[in-house]
């Protein structure tokens, strides 16, 4: 297994490489998970389990370059998967969603709480692609393969997810337009 | 500052909340995680064979000179399959015990040295669990998934989240590569009067279970390519489907 040492070494070096690419991405990662999902807790599952599936593996990995993109997609997918397990629904959230009730609020902290409040009622997939594409940066080709989808199905989605996030946050932030 | 720019930067303030919680985990936890679940596969592959092992030794007994007999009449289509697969179910109990250790270190597609898992025919079904919260990666359910997948024998796990979902449901996500379609095989069970209200995607297949639950498979491909294992799901859902 990916974390016990090698009689060479070469698990020292292994180890030592993981926990750097830890370090360094953890809390970017948090931040992806914490927009996707909506609550850092669940975040802190979803990048942990994302971690521990990347250690398993974590020595036979060959191109050490395609990790973000992996951890990016796995984390998605962790999320998506999880909101529409039928006892995800029955599991909901016990945090109720009311932070949408702050619109109109200029502060920094109420218009931070208002997008996490409204990305929360836009689908997860929409979701998603709104995640990759203004926190991660991502263009649509990028985001397509994320996703493993069309880089039509990212447009449609992003006009689609601002919509709903428009539609979500009312006047809150106004002036979100549909991206694509 | 255009559109995109304006959004991107919500974004970021949004993501850079000055209140987060600390992480909740550290890189410590994580290695001694995998580890855990490295110890956990390597008890379940030495269960399952233990399970495969006995159930081989039941059908020695109780059919003995089977070849001759016309049991699988009283078999389900499924079992009959497996039968006819292996007189190995016959013959587990002289070469066991095999190395079980080694089950985790085979790669997928040396799983047709693993003895095929005669379950018997008159099992009643698995059914829902019975845990506090449910196993991510059900043992059980795994060994119904091999007897008709055997190449995913080898499959590490998926990623999922540690949230605690209710023991009664039986749940599996493996990581599967089969034939360079490498992607999630998920495998859920809900118990009797758990309703799927969500839409099933495009490669997910549900079907009622003997124990009046539902069974839910789905596969889910890494990239734009095929989805793994597109073309045996309905095998998969119809050979559950009676087992649990």
């Amino acid at each position: 297994m990916g974390g016990e040492p090698d009689g060479d070494g070469s698990g020292d070096v292994s180890e030592i490489s993981f926990e750097e690419f830890f370090r360094t991405r953890r809390d970017a990662l948090r931040r992806t998970a914490y927009l996707l999902c909506g609550d850092w807790h669940r975040a802190d599952d979803h990048v942990q389990a994302a971690f521990v599936a990347l250690h398993r593996h974590w020595r036979r990995i060959r191109d050490k370059a395609a990790l973000d993109a992996w951890m990016r997609r796995t984390l998605v997918r962790a999320v998506v998967d999880e909101s529409r397990r039928p006892w995800r629904r029955e599991r909901a959230t016990a945090e109720p969603d009311d932070r949408r009730a702050v619109p109109g609020a200029a502060d920094a902290v109420a218009t931070r709480h208002v997008l996490v409040g409204g990305l929360r009622s836009v689908p997860p997939r929409q979701r998603a692609v709104l995640v990759l594409r203004f926190l991660e940066g991502l263009d649509v080709p990028a985001t397509a393969a994320a996703l493993s989808c069309s880089e039509g199905t990212v447009k449609s989605q992003t006009a689609a997810g601002l919509a709903a996030l428009r539609t979500a946050l009312g006047d809150a932030l106004d002036d979100l337009r549909p991206a694509g | 500052m255009t559109d995109d720019e304006r959004l991107a930067a919500l974004f970021r303030d949004a993501a850079s909340d000055p209140d987060a919680p600390p992480p909740a985990f550290g890189h410590d936890d994580v290695v001694a995680a995998s580890r855990r679940i490295t110890a956990r596969r390597r008890s379940a592959a030495v269960a399952a064979a233990a399970v495969i092992g006995l159930a081989g030794l039941g059908a020695a007994i109780v059919l003995p000179g089977s070849a001759e007999q016309s049991t699988s009449a009283a078999a389900p289509a499924p079992e009959s399959a497996r039968d006819a697969s292996g007189g190995r179910a016959g013959s587990a109990e002289l070469s066991a015990p095999y190395a079980a250790d080694d089950l985790e270190s085979e790669g997928p597609g040396s799983a047709d040295s693993a003895p095929a898992p005669p379950a018997p025919a008159a099992a009643p079904p698995l059914g829902p669990g019975d845990g506090a919260c449910a196993d991510r990666q059900d043992a059980g359910l795994r060994a119904l998934v091999e007897e008709v997948l055997p190449d995913a024998a080898g499959a590490p796990p998926a990623a999922t989240t540690d949230v605690c979902l209710p023991g009664t449901h039986r749940y599996l996500a493996l990581q599967v590569d089969p034939g360079g379609a490498p992607g999630v095989l998920s495998v859920a069970y809900l118990p009797p009067g758990t309703v799927a209200d969500s839409a099933p995607a495009p490669t997910e297949l549900a079907a009622p279970t003997a124990s009046g639950g539902t069974v839910l498979v789905s596969a889910t491909p890494d990239g734009p390519g095929p989805a793994p294992y597109a073309d045996r799901l309905q095998d998969l859902v119809d050979h559950l489907a009676p087992l649990l």
